[in-house]
């Protein structure tokens, strides 16, 4: 074979490793079948590799490994000592005093519970009092005065302005003016109230109007 | 070390034994190989010191991410080397995907083929060829050969090309090769 048409020694030190891609693969391993002094070259690579893997994981003389394992050992349970110490005090796995593991199904199971315990409260409660308690639910979510049916054509309004009665179309606000509102309330038994202080004195104004 | 002595440390609370016991047996059956491993990609002992501790605190630390025992050897030494390649980052002394030139690898400051015939030592003398390839070239050389990785998953750990890798394995081997040639000769 003209020693031209030889595998180049990069490819012959790949192919000794069976780094080579498939086609050159093919190719390289077609040549060395016929070709002693490639045979040769491929075999002496895979000798330096079983020489050089040997030469690698063999200590150097110089060092006196037993003093240095002791050493590295001590080494590291100091730092692994070190890493507990500094470690969160509740590690995340660490069970609850409940027995429950912090994770998605004590979450889910909690929020199921939830979800039955509102569902028995609504289901027992009087009808009129769920109806307001929805008013009042969905004004505190609109950001509105909270309002309350008292009686067919009678609505109570409780707003930061005062408190306010509407009745066919005729209204009455009972407000505070130049006085600084604290809390304004309606309750399910029928009343609203509002509740002002005044900046200069400190006097507190209760403004309360009872639906019957 | 007994297992009672560890576990008398103060400040130090494995889970529970089983945990504690497969700690030493990490430490105690591995170490040796992962020093080594470091100590030749970074050449020097007190650097491989402090990173072979460095890489043993590290898995230990993620002892619960070992799925498997029978495979540790194979994780500590994939972190093991992944903590001395970044430390060869962190120095910047060698870019993983640059290649060296094949030509003339014998050039070298090292000492001579000849002086080193007369100290006489053949380990040493195979040693001294490890050191006369670049730090990428005896990384990937490692990787490949001692620690057995495929050509793709050594690329995938220095951060650079298959084909990268492979010039750097070729480039090893022939320089090896020839070093040992020309030391017979």
């Amino acid at each position: 074979m003209n020693a031209n048409r030889h595998p180049s020694e990069i490819d012959l030190a790949l192919y000794s490793g069976g780094d080579l891609a498939w086609a050159a693969r093919v190719k390289t391993a077609a040549h060395v079948r016929g070709c002693a002094d490639c045979k040769t070259r491929v075999a002496a690579y895979r000798a330096d590799t079983r020489v050089a893997s040997t030469v690698a994981l063999t200590m150097p003389q110089s060092l006196d490994w037993d003093r240095l394992a002791d050493e590295m050992t001590g080494n590291i349970r100091v730092g692994l000592a070190a890493g507990e110490c500094v470690a969160p005090l509740v590690p995340k796995t660490q069970p609850s005093r409940f027995g429950f593991g912090r994770s998605w199904q004590q979450g889910l199971a909690y929020s199921a519970i939830a979800v039955v315990v509102m569902g028995a409260w609504w289901v027992n409660t009087p009808a009129a009092e769920s109806s307001a308690i929805g008013r009042i639910s969905r004004a505190l979510w609109t950001q509105t005065p909270v309002a309350m049916l008292a009686e067919p054509g009678v609505t109570v309004e409780a707003s930061p302005g005062g408190v306010l009665v509407k009745e066919n179309g005729s209204s009455m606000a009972l407000t505070s003016p130049g006085n600084r509102p604290v809390a304004v309330s309606v309750s399910l038994q029928g009343s609203a109230r509002a509740r002002y202080v005044d900046d200069d004195t400190g006097q507190m104004t209760i403004t309360t109007v009872y639906v019957q | 070390m007994s297992e009672a002595d560890h576990l008398e440390k103060p400040g130090f609370r494995p889970a529970d034994a089983a945990a504690a016991e497969l700690q030493n047996r990490l430490i105690s059956e591995n170490m040796r190989r992962v020093f080594l491993v470091i100590y030749r990609m970074v050449g020097n002992v007190a650097d491989a010191q402090d990173l072979t501790q460095e890489a043993f605190i590290k898995a230990l630390q993620r002892q619960d991410q070992l799925k498997d025992p029978d495979r540790a050897a194979q994780w500590l030494s994939r972190i093991a080397s992944n903590t001395a390649i970044d430390f060869l980052r962190r120095q910047g002394r060698v870019n993983f995907c640059e290649i060296d030139e094949v030509a003339d690898p014998l050039v070298s400051h090292a000492p001579s083929p000849e002086q080193e015939v007369l100290r006489g030592e053949r380990r040493e003398m195979l040693d001294a060829g490890l050191r006369r390839l670049t730090e990428r070239e005896r990384t990937a050389l490692l990787l490949r050969d001692v620690e057995g990785l495929d050509a793709e998953e050594v690329a995938e750990r220095l951060g650079c090309s298959k084909a990268t890798v492979r010039s750097h394995i070729a480039n090893a081997r022939v320089k090896f090769r020839q070093y040992l040639e020309r030391r017979k000769s």
